[in-house]
């Protein structure tokens, strides 16, 4: 056997056993670091004002999903106006409207219900309100029902039980508080109101077949179309959820709120799809008078039975 | 091929095909099963990477939410978070640390109390949350050995709280990375096995009819047909018959012809041997010759007396049976040889040729010491080739020695297997050089004319044709010794 043989039948066998070796060793070695992406310009903070203006919301839900809905929202406040906003989280509205009164908010998202509650009786204005798909500062409520049942009329959940949101929502008082005393007819049972914290959780336990019925406002019920349930009857319009504001707050920061956020460019909607469903379209400018004529008619009606459900027995 | 055999000098086309088809198969097994464990490791730490993102991705929301909360309720951040911390490592055996930094980088809880010591900052925070997206690595800590670690920033929108460390024991992740190696490496392994056995099957399959044509070979006899059945269809066995079957046959002829010279050969140095023998024989003639004519010169000369006519008729008969004797014997050895063997018995060839060669020897005074072994046992060999052996080597001594020289023959048993025959000399004996030479055919140191240089040769190869061999023994001055060695074998 030749040098060369030698070599190559002693070599190549070690080779392979070292390259295996090395192998081994370079799949055990698990080491590795993502690599940070090349950021440039300012950090996504807008930390740096002085002066932190406190926008208020009551925290209904999850902090952290309300945070999701939201927070979006405040920043782009704070990177297209030249204050400072953050969120703060109101455990109950009274809480909140106490802190618009006391300026410790500068503003806050209230609930129609709740506002119509306090605006007589607290220094607080409405001065924004969410737009529907339609254009317009309202919503409706819904009464629901699975698409399977029966029920076709009002009176159909005579004895059955219906789901229905927070008793601080005008969702959650409708039916029961408005309607149902006016055209219930007498000496028949009354449904049977179940409240739940959210109007998504009065759908979903309508679709589980734990209720005969639920009242949401429609943008919920829009979201389920096709998906099991069907509306039995729509309220009227009822104006929307405005944003208000307290006696002590800035002028000029309302102002450029207001601006900005009944004024967003094209180019920038899509910051919209990043905001709570109920942001989704916009906002307009609202004033006080939308909601105290709303407060007269739904009084008036209370009295004169002048609201119109059109509620066919 | 060339380089190939160079390299791994093996014989035999079975053993290289196993060692090439070996050597590819390990390599290409080598490399499909490098790519596959590649790519599933690159799958098993994708997915310890993904479930430890999402696991820390999953906990940062309880820790934004602790945030939260506690920002609402004016309550010490760290003091919530401990307890979060607490509980999720006691459910998670995986988890080794969490730690929490704010936005700047500082820390805020760590799960190891010594860590939030040594490492109180964290100068990648501003990056993470500036990037928005997780930072995974995995790395080896001399506490918590591998670990895979993911940074996730705690942020929602332009709101940052800070950034979450959350860090996974990666050890099992190497035994499974271990295992799939080990799994590959006894899979290849068996693989290689399975394929180089299935190669020695099949390739003894494909040499089978070469190794059955290599026994024939192995057994041919240039006279007998080839034992090996052709193959039925046109391979290569089959075109390496069908010419080796023609070699044969050329062998066949050229041997013939070899033959036919090598008896012209032998023949015509016999008649050469007869030539030099022609005095001899002529004076062994004459003598009785001239004893016959003083015979009949005396029975002519006295016809009447009967009792001197019938003494000289017997003497007359006695010299006619002398001579018929004498040339009986020269015809003895004048006559081709046979091509068949037969049981000869080596000292009655001595004995022939050394009668034709008594008047030469005794011509020149030459002492003849025969010591033949009577118990030699015959061989099987042709008799008239054993004597021309026997007398090319005589004449050798015969034309050494000088007058009066001494000349020895003897015969004898070797291992019980061989019997020999040494004629030695006295003669001047072979120079070394010379020595090297002497069985080379035309190869002579007489005079010209005196010999053919065909003796010595002629006698090795007829030797050698029966099994046996010449040696030679000589030093210059000191004689020369020839000693041939035949195999006794068995009688036919």
């Amino acid at each position: 056997m030749t040098v060369k043989s030698k070599f190559f039948l002693t070599a190549l066998p070690l080779l392979f056993v070292l390259f295996s070796i090395f192998l081994y060793e370079r799949m055990l070695d698990i080491k590795f670091t993502d690599v940070l992406p090349n950021i440039s310009g300012q950090p996504r903070s807008g930390i740096g004002d002085s002066i932190v203006y406190k926008i208020g919301v009551v925290s209904r839900f999850s902090p952290s999903l309300l945070y999701r809905g939201y927070q979006p929202l405040i920043s782009y406040l704070n990177s297209q106006t030249p204050f400072h906003f953050e969120l703060r989280l109101n455990k109950t509205y009274s809480e909140a409207v106490q802190q618009l009164a006391s300026g410790e908010l500068e503003a806050a998202f209230l609930g129609t219900y709740v506002f119509l509650k306090y605006m007589d009786v607290q220094p607080i204005h409405a001065f924004l309100a969410p737009l529907s798909s339609d254009g317009q500062p309202h919503f409706r409520i819904v009464l629901i029902t699975r698409e399977d049942f029966p029920y076709k009329k009002l009176t159909d959940f005579s004895g059955q039980r219906i789901g229905v949101p927070s008793p601080l929502s005008f969702s959650g008082n409708w039916l029961q508080k408005y309607i149902l005393p006016k055209v219930w007819p007498a000496g028949m049972p009354k449904p049977q109101f179940v409240s739940y914290d959210f109007h998504h959780t009065v759908v979903q336990h309508l679709i589980r077949n734990d209720l005969a019925g639920g009242v949401v406002k429609d943008r919920v019920a829009e979201e389920y179309a096709g998906k099991g349930i069907r509306i039995v009857r729509r309220s009227r319009y009822i104006p929307a959820s405005p944003l208000v504001r307290g006696p002590a707050s800035d002028q000029r920061v309302i102002e450029a709120i207001s601006d900005v956020l009944t004024r967003i460019p094209d180019r920038k909607r899509m910051v919209l799809k990043e905001w709570d469903a109920e942001f989704r379209h916009g906002f307009v400018r609202v004033k006080d008078q939308l909601y105290k004529k709303f407060k007269q008619e739904l009084d008036e009606g209370e009295m004169s039975g002048f609201i119109s459900f059109h509620i066919s027995h | 091929m060339g380089l190939f055999h160079s390299i791994f000098p093996i014989k035999g086309i079975r053993a290289r095909l196993l060692v090439a088809f070996g050597a590819m198969l390990v390599i290409l097994f080598w490399i499909i099963s490098f790519l596959i464990l590649n790519q599933w490791r690159r799958m098993i730490l994708t997915n310890a990477e993904e479930q430890v993102e999402s696991v820390t991705r999953a906990f940062s929301i309880f820790v934004i939410e602790t945030f939260i909360f506690a920002e609402s309720n004016q309550m010490k951040v760290d003091d919530a978070l401990d307890y979060y911390i607490r509980d999720y490592l006691a459910r998670e055996p995986r988890l080794r640390y969490i730690a929490i930094y704010d936005p700047q980088g500082t820390i805020l809880v760590h799960s190891d109390p010594q860590r939030f010591i040594y490492t109180p900052h964290d100068s990648l925070a501003p990056l993470i949350l500036q990037s928005g997206k997780a930072l995974n690595r995995a790395y080896q800590d001399a506490d918590y050995g591998w670990v895979i670690e993911s940074a996730f920033p705690l942020q929602i929108a332009s709101k940052n709280w800070g950034v979450l460390r959350m860090g996974f024991e990666a050890g099992s992740v190497r035994k499974e990375i271990q295992g799939l190696f080990y799994s590959l490496l006894m899979f290849a392994a068996i693989i290689t096995v399975f394929a180089l056995i299935l190669l020695y099957i099949l390739s003894g399959y494909l040499t089978a009819s070469l190794r059955k044509l290599t026994t024939a070979i192995d057994r041919f006899e240039i006279d007998k047909p080839l034992n090996f059945e052709q193959p039925p269809y046109e391979d290569e066995i089959s075109l390496l018959y069908q010419h080796f079957t023609r070699m044969q046959n050329r062998l066949q002829e050229s041997q013939s012809k070899v033959m036919e010279i090598q008896r012209q050969i032998y023949q015509a140095e016999k008649l050469a041997s007869i030539g030099r023998l022609a005095s001899g024989v002529a004076h062994e003639i004459n003598n009785p010759l001239n004893g016959i004519k003083s015979c009949l010169y005396a029975i002519n000369r006295d016809p009447d007396d009967h009792c001197q006519t019938a003494e000289y008729l017997k003497l007359i008969d006695e010299g006619l049976q002398h001579i018929e004797t004498i040339v009986t014997k020269l015809l003895g050895f004048a006559r081709r040889p046979s091509k068949s063997r037969e049981a000869v018995n080596l000292n009655e060839a001595l004995k022939k040729v050394l009668q034709l060669l008594e008047f030469r020897f005794s011509q020149k005074q030459i002492r003849l010491s025969l010591k033949p072994d009577n118990n030699l046992p015959p061989i099987q060999a042709d008799s008239q080739l054993m004597q021309e052996v026997f007398m090319n080597l005589l004449l050798n001594s015969y034309d050494a020695v000088s007058e009066k020289g001494h000349i020895s023959v003897m015969s004898g048993i070797e291992d019980n297997e061989r019997v020999f025959v040494r004629i030695t000399d006295n003669g001047p004996g072979i120079d070394p050089e010379d020595q090297k030479k002497i069985f080379d055919p035309f190869f002579t140191t007489k005079e010209p004319g005196e010999g053919t240089g065909l003796g010595l040769s002629v006698s090795l190869s007829i030797v050698q044709a029966h099994g046996g061999t010449i040696e030679v023994q000589s030093q210059p001055g000191r004689g020369c010794e020839f000693k041939v060695i035949l195999p006794i074998g068995e009688e036919k």
